[in-house]
């Protein structure tokens, strides 16, 4: 399984909001279903946009939702 | 299945080529092998492509049904150029074989005559074919195991 080195909190960020779905975050920031789900078991890195997007849809500062950790690919 | 409609659509795509592969390739390589002329395979074509449409339609129409088309995202965009990149590779490949096919068998004295350009047409669209099922495959592998 591919895996990126760029980690994320968004499963804990969507259940502090409301408990929001995938695809209600899904259909805020404008992409499928699918993507939160890759985004969410980091097996894809979003773009920057969708980043703060996704980020943006959570309420936090993109440094909340995403970090990165050197090595952990 | 948790997939999204492209990676379904990718599914059909397969299905379409591998059907269609199958019913022409084998009919196609062994008539002109025997001596066959291309024309005399027109009808074999024409039905094939029948069978594309056929298949990508009612397959499409199907998952149309099944499931919302939720478009494509950045992901999808993402796959599909990778997959591209890698079945240009496959395809040069093809080429590049199909080329030294024909010039080595040109230029060594003691090897079989070089293929006729029907055969050759054959050749590169057998390539073309294998370039595109690399693709989708590879569209597959990458919505399973991620990007």
């Amino acid at each position: 399984m591919a895996s990126t080195g760029v980690r994320n909190n968004i499963r804990k960020l969507r259940f502090a909001n409301d408990e929001m779905t995938q695809q209600q975050l899904a259909d805020q920031v404008g992409v499928t279903r699918q993507t939160i789900v890759a985004v969410e078991n980091e097996k894809y890195s979003p773009s920057l946009e969708v980043a703060f997007r996704i980020a943006i849809a959570l309420g936090e500062p993109l440094d909340a939702v995403f970090y990165y950790e050197p090595g952990a690919r | 299945m948790d997939w999204s409609f492209e990676e379904k659509s990718a599914w059909g795509s397969l299905l379409a080529v591998a059907i269609s592969s199958w019913l022409f390739f084998p009919v196609a390589l062994t008539h002109l092998a025997a001596g066959g002329e291309l024309r005399e395979l027109a009808g074999r074509a024409i039905f094939v492509v029948a069978v594309i449409v056929v298949v990508e339609i009612v397959y499409h129409s199907m998952i149309a049904v099944a499931s919302r088309n939720t478009g494509s995202d950045e992901r999808d965009a993402l796959i599909g150029m990778k997959a591209d990149k890698w079945s240009g590779y496959v395809l040069a490949v093809g080429v590049c074989w199909i080329i030294g096919l024909i010039v080595l068998r040109d230029v060594l004295p003691w090897s079989a005559p070089p293929p006729s350009s029907v055969l050759i047409a054959i050749y590169l669209l057998l390539a073309l074919t294998v370039s595109e099922a690399s693709k989708i495959l590879l569209q597959i592998w990458y919505y399973r195991t991620g990007i």
